[in-house]
This record gives structure tokens, sequence and C-alpha cells, in this order.
């Protein structure tokens, strides 16, 4: 029966990760790796989609949960909308970060005040953007993937500084990213499902531009 | 005897400068120490000099290359090679996690601090607004920007206080674990160091400027096209000490060769020329041992200055030498070939003291370098003088006697006056001049001095001082420009009696500041506060987070139970806080901690009784607002100390001119005294004009008159009123070469000084220059017939 169990568990694991993880080394790996999600995201320049969130945090039972929309804009920043439990926008830009809760203006972080901020918003910008030259210089990179299954790429700081806020990030995608696991250094470890993800090969509308 | 106990007393000062002066000798190359003190207390004083010392090791570079791959191993090949050469006390690079690993280990000092917007919400009753914005950032990306976790800092506080401590890096952006800024062409990087060794000692300077070639060299080995920039006090010193140490050679060599040249042409004697060289020496060593006596160090600058001591102190023996001389030509008053020496002790005391008089007049400005100066040739002259007074005639009877042993002289009488120097003694302007062209002369050269006198304008900035190199200046603004920070020479100083009372006053300070930077007048200021936070404030911040946070059914308790954690966990972190109760952040671990480093230089600490911190102000472009709102807070000082120079610089000249005045009426008074009117008028015509054309000549150079011209024209009065008594009293012939070549090395060794790359030092240097030749032709074409 034990044995039994792990039998089926072997298998249970050799399902779920049908090839070695192999390392990310340059742009074209990356691309061959990412494959659908990568010709897609090299046409557009906005991406939008839905999310929902999982904060599974030390000390709570259930995980905290929130959705909303994003907004991933090339050279221009990223919108992140939660609409539940409440409605709070949250824009990062190269230049730093602003939230709007209920439409009002609650905090606006420069980047030169705070040089952290820099770290997560790049995170966050290579981590839509999928960008090899931008994701290499914070992070060292490997993959997984098989015909047939997800392709997932794992993401581990180079740097100490990093390392004391992210202990990992991992990726999972098959022809757009599906979602995102942020694993932080205290244990704390952050889900992200992404749906209805669009690629617009065309900009920002006047309305969105304006949010920025 | 008189000549034995001067001989001996040559013989001790040389003794005293070889085993005891030289070994301990000090040379000082930071012009800063030549700067007049604008302090207006002890405390201040201190403070300033402390801190100008810890700054002044500072170095930042910024590492470019227009392959933004390569610039993390370009930096860090630079930052390698700087660390290996041993010449750097610290050098930064690679940004780690030491300040959140510092702060998650100071946990419990750091429970009872306060960022400045929570402290407000709480303090006004907003708690609520405080609980809201927690709640969030447990469900948005906000959340991501925390150090601490949200089960660690469920309400963000220490975060926040940790994140409001660290400052700002201006334009440079943190990518990965590197500070970088781009422009249009390169990707930068920052490296900053600090130097190991006093940054004012010429052999710290070789280590450093080599270390930082080397790192250069291996920065190019990574990326071909690296591009290096440095800013830092030490570059400025070295290069100052560099180009002063070359300016004393050069000086220096070129005189003494011109002297000799002189002596050689003149005298075609070997005696003159060995026992010239020996008087400058002795006088040399006189004004060293004297300045490090009084001062306790020589500086670099009073040597470069130091050089026209040759010109100047070989009056006395060239005074001495031509008095020996038979008149030469056919018309000698003596007659041509019989030496009538006079005895010229008298004279050349006369002519001594009127010098000594012109340096010491630079002792009114309290300029330490100009004071050095002054004491330097003062005591140099003298010693000059003084040798030729007491030892000259034995010493040059044994010197004879030995020489002519060993074959070195012959015997003969000394060398006439040559013969063009006596047909220019014997021709007269009046003679050879029809009058008409005398008076247009007088006309053309008035109207041309007018000209120039009414061009003339004066400018008194610190740059009359000092101005650093070009590419230096350049390699600067380089820096400034990408980091984006301009921290300028304007800082405030906060004082106090004890460490907390400074740290009180400094938040008294941070809401006046705060107010600049929301008025525009200040872009930002770097402070010691809020990183280190007084007691008071510490005490005043527990009692509200016990209150507001920390007690049973408030904020904390609330926003952990709807994220939620369960009872336990919300009195964990109530008996963390309480177990924190009584322990504080004190100046000393703060000091110890490496979240102090980004300010530690701005902590002064204790000095004497009192105790000062630093803040250092980023874009001040209101210096005038800033300085009223700063000095409102009780202990606060603002400094200028480029202003409070250049007013001090204003004010000294003011006065330097007016005594020139009162010289030139007193120096006419005593004439008039002594001669008939017209005679004094004669006597006096050319120093009074030798001044007025200087000025003029200035003026025509467009060159702006400060401190120092003026200075120099009262030591041209001291050198040049001599002229034209010598030329009055004197023997004709003998009178003119005196003043010839009085005036030919006083040109020679001033005129060097004119090409020296220390503005001030070049401001005497033309005005001493253009005074003497000026004087020296007025004087001689004035002169009255003689007897």
């Amino acid at each position: 029966m034990r044995a039994g169990l792990l039998v089926l568990m072997l298998a249970a694991a050799s399902v779920a990760w049908p090839a070695e993880p192999v390392s990310v080394a340059n742009a074209a790996q990356l691309a061959k790796l990412t494959r659908d999600t990568a010709r897609s995201l090299s046409r557009a320049q906005v991406v939008r989609g839905a999310f929902v969130q999982q904060r599974h945090l030390a000390g709570l039972s259930k995980p905290l949960e929130s959705d909303g929309r994003f907004l991933f804009a090339r050279g221009t920043g990223i919108e992140w909308h939660t609409e539940k439990p409440f409605d709070s926008q949250f824009i990062l830009t190269e230049g730093g970060m602003t939230q709007r809760d209920e439409g009002g203006e609650t905090l606006r972080i420069s980047v030169a005040d705070q040089p952290a901020l820099t770290v997560v918003s790049r995170v966050f910008f290579a981590l839509f953007a999928l960008d090899f030259n931008a994701l290499s210089q914070d992070f060292t990179m490997s993959g997984t993937d098989a015909p047939g299954a997800p392709w997932q790429l794992a993401l581990r700081p180079r740097t100490a500084a990093l390392g004391s806020v992210f202990r990992q990030a991992l990726v999972t995608g098959d022809a757009t990213v599906k979602s995102v696991r942020l694993e932080d250094a205290n244990g704390d470890v952050t889900e992200i499902a992404l749906r209805d993800v669009q690629y617009d090969p065309k900009g920002l509308t006047p309305d969105e531009r304006r949010r920025f | 005897m008189r000549f034995r106990i001067a001989f001996v007393a040559v013989l001790a000062l040389l003794a005293l400068f070889a085993f005891w002066v030289v070994p301990r000798m000090r040379v000082e190359t930071n012009l800063l120490a030549l700067l007049p003190s604008t302090a207006e207390n002890r405390v201040q004083l201190d403070a300033v000099k402390r801190f100008a010392d810890r700054s002044s090791r500072e170095l930042v570079f910024v590492v470019g290359t227009a392959s933004r791959e390569r610039l993390r191993a370009t930096g860090q090949a630079f930052a390698e090679s700087l660390r290996a050469s041993g010449a750097f006390a610290r050098v930064d690079y690679v940004v780690d996690d030491r300040y959140i690993a510092a702060a998650r280990a100071d946990r419990e000092l750091r429970t009872g601090l306060l960022a400045a917007r929570d402290r407000e919400l709480l303090a006004t009753g907003n708690v609520a607004t405080l609980e809201r914005n927690a709640l969030r950032a447990a469900y948005t990306p906000l959340g991501f920007t925390r150090p601490f976790g949200i089960s660690d800092d469920p309400l963000g506080i220490a975060s926040a206080a940790f994140a409001e401590e660290l400052p700002g890096t201006g334009r440079a952006r943190l990518e990965g674990d590197i500070l970088v800024v781009k422009d249009d062409s390169h990707a930068w990087t920052i490296v900053r160091a600090a130097t190991a060794g006093d940054p004012y000692r010429t052999e710290t300077h070789h280590v450093v400027m080599s270390a930082i070639d080397a790192a250069r060299t291996a920065a190019t080995r990574v990326a071909t096209d690296a591009d290096i920039a440095g800013s830092g006090v030490i570059l400025h010193a070295a290069a100052a000490a560099s180009k002063a140490q070359s300016e004393v050679a050069v000086f220096g060599g070129f005189d003494l060769a011109a002297v000799i040249l002189l002596i050689v042409l003149v005298f075609r004697q070997l005696r003159p020329l060995v026992v010239t060289l020996l008087t400058i020496g002795i006088a040399t060593c006189a004004a060293i041992a004297m300045c490090h006596f009084v001062f306790g160090e020589v500086h670099i600058l009073t040597l470069t200055f130091g050089t026209s001591l040759i010109g100047v102190s070989v009056d006395y023996a060239m005074h001495y030498f031509v008095n020996r001389m038979p008149s030469g030509g056919s018309v000698g008053a003596d007659g041509p070939g019989v030496a009538h020496p006079h005895d010229i002790a008298p004279a050349l005391i006369l002519g001594c003291t009127t010098t000594v008089a012109g340096y010491l007049t630079f002792l009114i400005a309290p300029i330490p370098g100009l004071r050095q100066i002054a004491l330097f040739s003062a005591t140099g002259l003298a010693t000059a003088c003084a040798v030729v007074i007491l030892l000259y005639p034995r010493s040059l009877e044994l010197l004879s006697i030995g020489f002519r042993k060993a074959k070195l002289e012959r015997d003969r009488p000394p060398r006439a006056v040559p013969g063009w120097i006596a047909r220019l003694a014997d021709r007269r302007l009046e003679n050879a001049l029809p009058r008409m062209a005398i008076v247009a002369l007088v006309v053309v050269v008035a109207g041309g001095g007018a000209a120039g006198l009414a061009r003339l304008e004066a400018r008194d900035d610190v740059r009359s001082l000092q101005r650093p190199p070009p590419a230096l200046v350049a390699a600067e603004q380089k820096v400034r420009s990408l980091l984006g920070i301009g921290f300028d020479t304007r800082f405030v100083l906060v004082t106090a009696a004890s460490p907390d009372e400074v740290l009180r006053r400094l938040e008294a300070l941070d809401p006046v500041l705060r107010d600049l930077v929301a008025a525009r007048r200040i872009k930002g200021a770097l402070s010691v506060s809020p990183s280190l936070v007084s007691l008071e404030r510490q005490r005043a911040d527990r009692a509200l987070l016990a209150r507001e946070v920390y007690a049973p059914g408030a904020a904390l308790g609330r926003v952990m139970e709807r994220l939620g954690f369960d009872a336990a966990a919300v009195a964990a972190r109530q008996s963390e806080f309480a177990a924190a109760d009584g322990k504080f952040l004190t100046p000393a671990h703060w000091l110890d901690s490496p979240l102090s480093a980004p300010v530690r230089h701005l902590w002064l600490g204790a000095l004497g009784a009192d105790h000062a911190a630093v803040v250092l102000l980023d874009g001040n472009v209101a210096p005038d607002a800033v300085r009223a709102a700063v000095e409102a807070v009780p202990g606060v000082a603002y400094v200028d100390q480029v202003a409070d120079i250049s007013n001090v610089l204003g004010e000294y000249r003011r006065i330097a001119s007016w005594l020139m005045l009162v010289v030139v009426t007193v120096m006419l008074a005593c004439l008039l005294v002594f001669y008939r009117s017209g005679a004094a008028v004669r006597t006096a015509i050319p120093a009074a004009a030798g001044l007025a054309l200087t000025l003029a000549t200035l003026g025509w150079m467009h060159e702006p008159v400060n401190l120092f011209h003026v200075l120099s024209l009262l030591l041209v009065l001291g050198l040049g009123v001599d002229y034209a008594i010598i030329l009055r009293e004197g023997r004709n012939q003998q009178a003119v070469l005196a003043v010839f070549l009085s005036m030919t090395t006083t040109l020679i060794s001033f005129g060097l000084l004119g090409f020296s790359s220390v503005p001030f030092v070049r401001s005497i240097g033309i005005t001493v220059a253009f005074g003497v030749a000026y004087t020296f032709l007025i004087a001689l074409a004035a002169r009255p017939r003689t007897h």
C-alpha cells in the first residue's frame, strides 16, 4: 500500500516535471522556452488581462485573496487594478509608483526617494515583458519545457540585495503567461493566476493613457 | 669679534635647519589652510575643520561604457583595482543587503521608530488611515516594496521608518546590485571610495593617483571604451600640490640660473658668485625654519612664492659688490679704475627695512597663507641683509686667501662698472631728447595711464585664491550632472551642549527643510535625522505607538484580525513591543551600524564641550531665504565659506587701498621734510607714478583688482622707494648699476611668479614685476643731476 502510494507519487511527479530544468543563458533560449508567448509578446504593445492573487502568509491559515484587471504597456508602465476586496489602482512607471484608492490618489513614491522600489518595479516589468536582457541582470534563469505541457521559468536573484526580498519567482505559461509565483525571503508566497490575457499590437487607448 | 659671533650664529642656524627642521618639516598642501577663517566662534571653526577633514577623504567615480552588458564588470574591475591598491580605507560598489540585514538585526531597538508620515497620522488621530493603508498593502503589490513581511510588521510601520532613513540615490537607479545612470550614449555606474591616508600629504597623493590610474587601466581591459570621471577634494589637492612642486622647481631653477648669469656677466669673479649663492641658501634656510617654528608647517605655496626670495635677497650682496667696483667709462666722478667703497651698511639697513615693511603690510589681512608668505620673505631678507653686513668683509678676505692658494682666483682688483651701464648712467633723458618730445612722451604715458585706470575694476572672489584645473572641474561637473545631486560648499551646522540636544535641534530643523523643499528653494537635504532619532522623540513615539497601535483592541489588533491572524499572533507582536520597552537607539550603537554609513560623516560628535552635526543642502537656489529660514532654529548656523571669504577679501582690499594712500602721503611728507620741495616731489614721483602705471596696466589687461594686487603695490612701494633714494644719494654709475641689478633680479623672480597657476601668486607676480620695472624707468629718467 505504502509502496503503491510512493509509485503513484513518483508518477505524478514525472507528469508535473516532464523534463529536467535547463539553464536559460540567452535571449534565444528564453524565446524558445516560452514559445508562443514570446511570439505574441514580440508583436504586442499592450497586454491586458484579469488576475487572481493569493497571498499565503506565515501565521495565516487561509490566503489573502484579491482579484482585478491588469494592463501592461511596453515602455510606459503597469497598471494593477485590484477590484476586490476593494478598489485600488497601483500604477508603476520608470519614475516611481502611484496608488489611487476609489479614484483618489493616496500615495506617490518616486524611485529616487526609495531605491528599493526600483527592484520591485523591474521585476514586475521584466516578468510581463519576459525581456531576457532586463531579467538576466537580476536573476539566473532556468526553464522546464516538454511538448504538450506548460513551460515553466524559474528566476533566482543573483544578488544579496534582491535575495533579501525574493527567494525565487516561477512563471508558467503556454500560449500566454498563466501564472506567477513569488516566494519571499521570509517564507510568504504570492500566487498570481492570469486570465483572459490579450496581446494587443496597437498601443494604449487614450483613456488608458490618461491613467499613467 | 662681531664676525665670529655672526659666523657661529650662521653655523648654528644651518645645523638647526639640517638636523631639527628638515626631519620634522611638514609641507602643507591643503589650500584651505591658506583661506581666512570666517567662523563666528571656536566651535564653529572646529566643526568646519572636522567636516572638511572628513569630506576631503571622500571620492566619487562614475564609470561608463556604451555597452550596458559590460557595465557591471567594468565597474567591478575598477572597484577591485582600487581596493587591491590599499590606498583606500573603503571602496563601495555593489549594493548588498547590509542595510536590511542591519535593520532586521536591530529589530528590538527599532520597534519604537516612526516615519514622519506615520507619526503625523497617529498624533492627529488618523490611525484609521494607517489601518486602511495596511489592509490594502496586504492585497496589492504595495506590500512587495516592504523590507519587513506582513506577519512581522502588519502595519508597515517598521518598513516605513526604514525606507525613510535611507537617503535617495538622485538620478541613479538600482539595477541588480549596482547603481546605474544612463545618458544619451553611455550607461554609468557609481563607485565611492575614501582614502586611507591624509588627503593633504603628498605621499597619499602619489598612492591614490597611481591607484586611480591602475584602476582606469583595469576598467579599460574590460571595456575598451571605459570612461571614468572622478570627484573629490583629494584630486584638487593632488593637482595643486604637484603643480606647486613643479613651479617651485622651475621658478627656483630659472631664478638661480638668472642670478648666476647676471653675477658672472657683471662681476666676472668666482667669489661674488660663491658668496651670493651661500647668502641665498642661508636666507632660505632661515625663512623655512622660521615658518616651521611659527606655523608648525611650511605651505607649498609659500615655497612657490618663496622662490622670489632668490631675486630679492640677492640685492644686498649685489649692492655690496657694486659698491666695491671702480667706475667705468671715461667720465667717472672718481676717475676710472679706482674703487672708493662707501660704508653701505646704513643704506642696506634702510633698503631692507622698507622692503620688510612692504612685506609686513601682508600681515594686515587675516589670511594665514599670506601671513606665512610675509614672515617667510621678511625673515629671509633680514637674514640676507645681516649676513652681508656682518659676514661679508671678513669672509671675503678669508675666501680670497683660500681661493688664491687653491689657484681658483687670480689676484686682481674688482672689475669696473660695465661700460654700457656707465654710458647709461652718464646719458640723461633731457639731453638725449628735445624738450617737446619729452613733454609729448609724458602726455602720452599720462593719457594711456588715465585710460587704463578708468578701465580698472575690482573683483573679490575666492577664485582669486585658487582655480582648479579645467579638466578637473569638467570631470566634477560630469559626476554632479550624472548623479543629479548638487551638494555644494554651503551647508548648515547644528551645535548644542549634548548629542541628544543636537538631535532635537536637527528634528526641529526637519520641518523647516521640508518647507524649503516644498517652496522649491532647495531640492533636498541630507541629514543624520531621521536615521538617528533623539531620545525624546523615541520616548514620545513609543508612547504614541503604545496608545494607538499596541494597546489591546487598538490598530494592530484590528488590522491583524481583519487579515485573519489569530489572537496568539497579535499577542506575540504586542509582547515583542513591550519587551523592547526602555531600549533605545543610541548614537554609539548607530555609529557602529551599517545603517549610519550614508550620513555618518555628517555626525561630527564632540567638539570640546559641544557637539555638532552638519546638514547638506541639495540644489540651494535661494541662499538668502535658506539662511533666514534655518537660522531661525536655535543652535543652527548657515555656513557659506565662499561668500564669507569673498567678503573678507573685499573688506581687506578696501583697507589695503586706504593704507596705500596713507603710505604714499606719509612718504611724501617725510621727503618734504628731508629735501626741498622740488627734490622731494622728484624723489617721490617714481614710486607714485610707478604704482599708477601698474594699476593702469592691470586695467588695460582687463585684470580685475583684488586684495593681492593692492598688497603687491605696497610691496612695490617698499622695493621701489629705494631706487630713487639710491640714485639720488649714491655715486652715479654704481647707483645706476645697483638699482639696475636689483630691479632685474626682482623683475625675473616676480615675472616668473606671474606664470604661476595659482591665481593669487600670479597676481602678486605680475603686479610687482610691472611695478618695479615702471618705478625703475621713471626713477632713472627723473633722477637729479649728480653732484
